[in-house]
């Protein structure tokens, strides 16, 4: 019993992981640091600290996942971001 | 230079431009609405890749083939934005569009070459950018 309900846990979390998707926020030359910071706090609601360290990850490491969750979400999210002149994609996280 | 933008509470923000500058802005979204209209690279920023898998991209592209429809309504906004730019004043919600627009202008006019032109248009080209990444940077500043 015990072990049915663990890979009955273990099934669950993987299809968790297959369903889950990413918001990903590629750097580019053009998009202003402050601009960046702004819009993530526009659309996400991110405070101020959360929306700077995201930006500089972007900055620093080429990209960085601004959100996790499901495909719907993330292509919502996706097209917010274009919508503001940001380069973002889905992605898996 | 004096500031371009001024919060003034609880009216909005105050542009500070004047009419020559805040013709400049309008011509410069118009000059970017003719070149997003002519369909050309220069605006894939404006309607980038939604997906990293190509496969995925391209079933997307196949259920939503609205890639000339977004650049339309990007054009529609920047010969719209004529009418921000001439106000006195902005609330919050039209500041943020304003931002927006002067991005799309600077997405753009930075993938522009201006190739076979001559070096003055290639100056105007890289001036007009300059001029418009400050005044984002300035309205960023009162927004933010």
């Amino acid at each position: 019993m015990a072990q049915s309900a663990l890979q009955e846990l273990q099934q669950e979390s993987e299809a968790g992981v297959e369903d889950s998707w990413a918001t990903i926020l590629w750097d580019d030359p053009v998009n202003l640091i402050p601009y960046v910071i702004y819009v993530l706090q526009a659309i996400f609601a991110f405070p101020k600290a959360k929306a700077t360290k995201l930006t500089m990850q972007v900055h620093n490491d080429g990209k960085a996942i601004v959100a996790v969750g499901s495909k719907d979400e993330m292509v919502e999210n996706v097209s917010k971001l274009h919508r503001y002149g940001l380069w973002a994609t889905v992605g898996r996280p | 230079m004096s500031e371009a933008f001024v919060l003034d509470p609880p009216e909005g923000i105050r542009i500070e431009l004047n009419q020559g500058q805040r013709d400049v802005v309008v011509q410069s979204m118009s000059l970017v609405a003719r070149i997003v209209m002519a369909g050309g690279q220069e605006s894939w920023r404006l309607d980038p890749p939604r997906f990293e898998d190509l496969e995925l991209e391209a079933a997307e592209a196949l259920a939503n083939p609205g890639s000339q429809e977004v650049l339309t309504g990007v054009a529609a906004r920047l010969e719209q934005g004529a009418e921000l730019v001439s106000r006195k004043v902005l609330s919050l919600a039209e500041a943020d569009d304003l931002a927006t627009l002067l991005n799309y202008c600077r997405l753009v006019l930075a993938e522009t070459e201006f190739e076979g032109e001559p070096e003055t248009a290639r100056s105007f080209g890289r001036d007009l950018y300059e001029y418009l990444s400050y005044l984002l940077s300035a309205l960023l500043e009162v927004i933010s």
